[in-house]
């Protein structure tokens, strides 16, 4: 019976992939667009999802490593015309950089949940002080991104390459979960979340482990500063180091989602894009004041399954399964 | 820039104390809130940024001063208060740390874009008659007069909380639940309702708080969020639950975001501050007189 | 005679702010030993482990494994050398299946994920969990804790064994159980400390023990004997904490 369940669900899989290939060439730029930013805050999810999901680590800064991604990877375009396919890849090495001493210091004090939670929100507006008061990369004023047809710059007109890339970074990311949750590593990381005292006392050295993840989640968020970068084409602190945008959307996804699972976040934040786009059809509301309702209902919804549905959608869909005769477990 | 002398200095330790008293008041109730419940309460300031409205709505259209119109929103906050308690806060206090986060994270969001909804994002301020009134101090010296109005009101409600919490039957049921709950309930003590008048004296601050500093500031939806972080900062440096602490580091705080002001832009100046607390925090995880946070 | 020793500990002391929680404490132990840790309430029983286990370093003193000196590695790494330990309260990963839980011990001394899942099989066969091993952490009871807390040290293959009350809660039968096991898993070479307030255990599974009182030892020697010296008793009494 599992296996033809198997079957079933490569089947359908494949259908939607097929689907998602397919159906963005027929769509106009307003749905492209707003399927390239559902896609793209799907990959902020998911990458948030393994420091958080995976390690139980509150590290709600990571905005940092995001702005950095994006930063490095426009001023080398900007000033070197670097591609920013490489540029980008040069920017999530910054963010080790920057990640691996400051998860080392952050991991090797005692902070826990809220200190941890506290300090790497203050690392997160320490950046955007920084950065606005900086002028080599524009300070508060920002920097424009060129307007133009340069495949191999990843700079398009159309919107369709960055769908594309966007979804190919969401497939990327699903796989590379997966992946992680199958290791050892994925394993100790959800001992140290579960419990840390016993996850030490088995030999796992969880200090190594968080800022593994953390390091890991910093690297992938850099490339999201790319992106964003590349599709914007306009970059301010303001907007790469926000905290709002960049971590607590995300965790919204993952918490409703369903934290440290494969689909959860990307379940949670497609949750939230069709949400905010429902309320944008609603005729008599119109400008802020629309964004301002989908974050409201955002709010009340994160409120709500933080109190009673803590292991989110997958985790209810999971319960749902266990409870439920006849499926193979 | 211009030359930063000893007056320019002095005045910023003046602005910075002023300052600091409002960060004080804000750091005392979040602190009060987690040393008896041991609650983690992200969405404080909020309410003290809808009492600002409500200030600022008061004086445009009824011509109430922003200081008398506490003398409604400290009640009306208080109530607001205890049907907060009742309807989230209560369940909240029961699930753990990184889960209250993101509740109290929630309603923030909510809240936050709830008023972005009722009154839209730009800044909203009055004007009252005094409003740029100057007392003279010392020298060159001058405090701004209603700062200073709100720094005394400020400093007269700390002084109260904190005999309240010393002297009164509250205070006494409070401390005894801070230190061991489980103790307090076996002494009798109704833990519950100590908690429900905990957040609510704690909402009716941030009311006091907000119809205080509409006088001198302008009001955003966005207000609340660098302010309960920099509480947040304020009372986990001092020591969580510490309300001493929270009380110094708030003036503190108030004093060093003075100073780099003069010293460096604003924004960098938060910037080093933010830097300074979270340095403080990685070498003293548990604050300076705190107990343990997690 | 000291090759012989698995567990060696010289002179340690730990301070909590004024507090002596251990004072000097000295204590060996032989391979395939075991040993109860005994005393009342508060003694310093757990923090004796926690200081073996090195979640805390000693103020003064050494520890010895196998005639290494561990005092200042870092808890994973003891328990990588061998070293595992139960803990007084039994807090699973809630979130995760018994069988999992177990995995992840395996891990340690396994080279796929697939190797330690099979080890953590026949850990749970051994520990009668087996047809538990779906349940997830949060949904066991007092005693399948206690059974996983066990497994949960065996999966990393230790030569040593702390064991924090694990009878505490148990009934007879369930004691009965238990005791077989920890008797079993002595026969295989395994050392054993144990702390433990149920009296009728220690007599009936260490036939050595050792005394703890306000962090000094007190006490050392056979079990029976032990259970009927004067400073012993004394130590107990006013303290209903025990069935002795």
């Amino acid at each position: 019976m599992s296996w033809e369940m198997n079957k079933i669900s490569v089947g359908l899989l494949l259908l939607l992939m097929c689907v998602l290939i397919v159906f963005p060439m027929f769509v106009s730029d307003y749905i492209a667009t707003m399927l390239i930013i559902a896609l793209h805050y799907a990959y902020l999810a998911q990458s948030w999802n393994l420091v958080f999901g995976y390690c139980g680590q509150l590290a709600l800064g990571h905005s940092v490593f995001y702005g950095v991604g994006g930063y490095v990877s426009t001023k080398l375009l900007v000033d070197a015309n670097v591609t920013p396919y490489l540029g980008g890849i040069i920017g999530a090495s910054v963010a080790i950089l920057i990640a691996f001493p400051l998860g080392m210091i952050l991991f090797r004090s005692k902070l826990r949940g809220l200190s941890l939670a506290i300090v790497t929100i203050a690392s997160a507006e320490i950046f955007m002080a920084l950065f606005n008061n900086w002028d080599y990369v524009g300070g508060t004023v920002g920097i424009w991104l060129p307007l133009k047809d340069a495949p191999f710059h990843f700079l398009y007109m159309s919107r369709l390459p960055y769908y594309y890339i966007a979804l190919f970074m969401v497939v990327g990311m699903v796989v590379l979960t997966a992946l992680v949750a199958r290791s050892k590593l994925g394993h100790r990381g959800i001992a140290v979340r579960e419990n840390e005292e016993a996850a030490e006392a088995s030999g796992i050295n969880c200090f190594g482990v968080k800022v593994t993840f953390f390091v890991f989640s910093a690297f992938l968020m850099a490339f999201g500063g790319t992106f964003y970068s590349q599709f914007m084409l306009y970059i301010v602190p303001e907007i790469m180091f926000s905290i709002p945008n960049l971590v607590l959307l995300p965790m919204l996804g993952v918490v409703v989602g369903g934290r440290g699972t494969v689909f959860g976040p990307i379940v949670g934040s497609l949750l939230f894009s069709i949400l905010g786009e429902l309320l944008r059809g609603i005729p008599w509301l119109h400008g802020p004041r629309v964004s301002a309702l989908t974050m409201m209902v955002y709010g009340l919804v994160l409120t709500i399954v933080s109190l009673r549905y803590s292991s989110g959608l997958m985790g209810f869909m999971a319960k749902w399964k266990r409870q439920t005769p006849g499926c193979s477990k | 820039m211009g030359m930063i002398t000893q007056t320019v200095i002095f005045q910023a330790l003046v602005y910075g104390l002023l300052n600091g008293a409002i960060y004080a008041l804000i750091s005392f109730g979040l602190t009060m809130l987690f040393g008896v419940m041991r609650l983690v309460y992200f969405a404080y300031g909020q309410l003290a940024v809808f009492a600002m409205y409500i200030s600022v709505f008061l004086y445009t259209y009824l011509k109430v001063d922003p200081f008398v119109s506490t003398i409604l929103t400290a009640p009306l906050f208080f109530i607001i208060g205890i049907l907060l308690y009742k309807i989230i806060i209560a369940s909240t206090i029961k699930i753990p740390h990184h889960m209250q986060m993101m509740v109290t994270l929630g309603m923030l969001i909510f809240f936050e874009n709830l008023m972005l909804f009722m009154f839209g994002g730009t800044p909203m301020g009055i004007n009252m008659s005094y409003a740029a009134s100057m007392l003279p101090l010392c020298a060159d010296i001058k405090i701004h007069l209603p700062r200073f109005i709100a720094m005394l009101i400020c400093v007269f409600l700390i002084i109260a909380l904190f005999l309240l919490l010393k002297k009164s039957l509250f205070g006494k049921k409070f401390q005894a639940t801070a230190d061991n709950e489980e103790g307090a309930m076996l002494a009798g003590i109704e833990t519950n309702s100590v908690f429900r008048y905990a957040f609510a004296i704690a909402c009716a601050l941030e009311g006091i708080a907000g119809s205080s500093i509409i006088s001198f500031s302008v009001v955003d939806p966005h207000t609340g969020f660098p302010l309960i972080i920099k509480a947040l900062l304020i009372v986990v440096v001092a020591g969580p639950g510490s309300i001493p602490g929270a009380i110094v580091g708030g003036i503190m705080v108030g004093i060093i975001e003075a100073m780099s002001s003069v010293f460096l832009s604003a924004s960098l100046g938060t910037g080093i501050l933010f830097f300074i607390l979270a340095c403080v925090l990685i070498f003293k995880p548990s604050g300076f007189f705190g107990q343990e946070v997690d | 005679m000291a090759l012989e020793m698995i567990l060696k500990l010289e002179k340690v002391s730990k301070n909590f702010g004024g507090i002596k929680a251990l004072d000097g404490v000295e204590l060996s132990l032989e391979e395939g030993e075991i040993v109860g840790l005994i005393g009342p309430n508060g003694a310093g029983k757990t923090t004796l482990f926690n200081v073996i286990t090195g979640f805390y370093k000693p103020d003064t003193g050494a520890v010895f494994f196998n005639g290494e000196d561990i005092t200042s590695l870092p808890t994973h790494k003891i328990c990588r050398k061998g070293i595992a330990r139960t803990f007084q309260i039994a807090k699973p990963y809630e979130e995760i299946t018994v069988l999992k839980t177990v995995t992840i011990g395996a891990m340690l001394h396994s080279d796929s994920m697939k190797q330690a899942a099979e080890k953590a099989e026949v850990i749970l066969s051994k520990l009668k969990l087996h047809d538990k091993k779906q349940k997830l952490g949060r949904s066991l009871t007092v005693v399948e804790r206690k059974r996983l807390e066990l497994a949960r040290a065996l999966a990393t293959e230790p030569k040593l064994l702390l064991i924090d009350e694990v009878i505490a809660g148990l009934n007879p039968t369930e004691i009965d159980d238990i005791s077989e096991i920890i008797r079993g898993l002595a026969k295989s070479g395994i050392s054993i400390l144990m702390i433990e307030h149920v009296m009728r255990a220690i007599l009936s599974l260490a036939k050595h023990a050792i005394v703890l009182d306000a962090g000094c030892k007190i006490a050392e020697g056979e079990s029976e004997n032990l259970l009927k010296e004067p400073t012993v008793i004394e130590a107990y009494i006013g303290r209903e904490d025990s069935d002795v």
